[in-house]
């Protein structure tokens, strides 16, 4: 038996429906909108990074290069020619370098801990957040 | 007449419009004050956790999807504030007392309650109602308020729905004997 008798039912209503809700004190709503103004954020309207005009001068620039090579073609392009070159005489100074294995394995341990961060970051924040 | 539901108030609000949480805070202040402080039976207190109830309904209006009625979403997140302001305070509710009440007793605490001054009445089932542990006190108080369903009370304190109906039995059996318990006097007279 799980249920009250149907007068025990309307004796309770009856004194629940008596006793009205409590209130708070008079400045009780002024309180909490006065928090939440200043919690409220503005969130910045979106504003692509390029407008309109970017995209124009993007486009304006993209197509006179194109137009310069189909009237003015260049055969040989002598610079970069030169540049591969030189570079192919740069010694590379870390030719003669030795690393040991533990150093690399501390090396390789860095970079791990180092990639976690974000995750963990994320992970915390959304902890907390709930 | 949409202006003024719930879920246009909470667009408004999303789209920067305080003004309108001011009316929703308006619409429901009584209703959470009145879950907190049956749990907290301190006002001062259970002011502070009502408001903090607010604030933080504000912050996370984002994270409520309308699965739920607004008011539930809202009283979930009070009774929880509530709960861990008690265990925060490790206040213990010791009642435990739980004699079997008959329906003439019932009859007998009623028509004493009737012969008393309605200001004098009140104050004593508001006591009682004081006076329950913490989780009686909000299902009683959900129950009786005007539209929350067994469903809806579950949705609020995330228990089973039969074990809400159990629950719900023993808390309103133990409200009787409590009652019983401020009035005895009267009727020994």
């Amino acid at each position: 038996m799980d249920k009250l008798s149907k007068k025990e039912e309307e004796i309770l209503q009856k004194w629940m429906d008596e006793v009205a809700l409590e209130s708070p004190s008079a400045s009780f709503t002024d309180r909490i909108m006065e928090v939440v103004e200043q919690k409220k954020v503005v969130k910045p309207l979106y504003k692509p990074l390029i407008g309109k005009k970017g995209w124009l001068l993007v486009a304006a620039i993209f197509v006179s290069c194109m137009g310069l090579l189909y009237f003015f073609p260049i055969a040989e392009t002598p610079y970069l020619d030169a540049l591969a070159e030189k570079s192919a005489q740069l010694k590379n100074p870390f030719e003669g370098l030795e690393i040991s294995r533990t150093a690399l394995y501390s090396i390789g341990m860095l970079a791990l801990f180092l990639i976690q961060l974000p995750f963990l970051k994320s992970y915390i924040n959304r902890q907390y957040s709930e | 007449m949409t202006a003024n539901t719930d879920q246009y108030l909470i667009e408004q609000v999303k789209l920067g419009d305080t003004r309108a949480f001011a009316t929703l805070v308006e619409r429901y202040k009584d209703y959470v004050f009145t879950i907190v402080v049956r749990v907290l039976k301190v006002r001062e207190e259970a002011e502070e956790v009502a408001q903090d109830t607010f604030i933080k309904a504000f912050e996370s209006l984002d994270t409520f999807r309308g699965e739920s009625k607004f008011s539930s979403w809202l009283y979930s997140i009070a009774y929880r504030k509530a709960l861990d302001r008690v265990r925060k305070n490790k206040r213990q509710q010791t009642t435990d007392l739980l004699e079997e009440i008959t329906e003439g007793d019932a009859g007998r605490i009623d028509n004493a309650l009737q012969l008393m001054e309605s200001t004098e009445r009140k104050e004593k089932i508001r006591q009682s109602i004081m006076q329950l542990p913490e989780i009686d006190a909000t299902l009683i108080t959900l129950y009786y308020f005007e539209d929350q369903s067994v469903k809806e009370i579950a949705q609020v304190t995330n228990l089973s729905e039969d074990n809400i109906k159990i629950k719900l039995y023993r808390s309103r059996k133990k409200l009787f004997t409590l009652l019983e318990g401020y009035i005895q006097p009267k009727i020994v007279e």
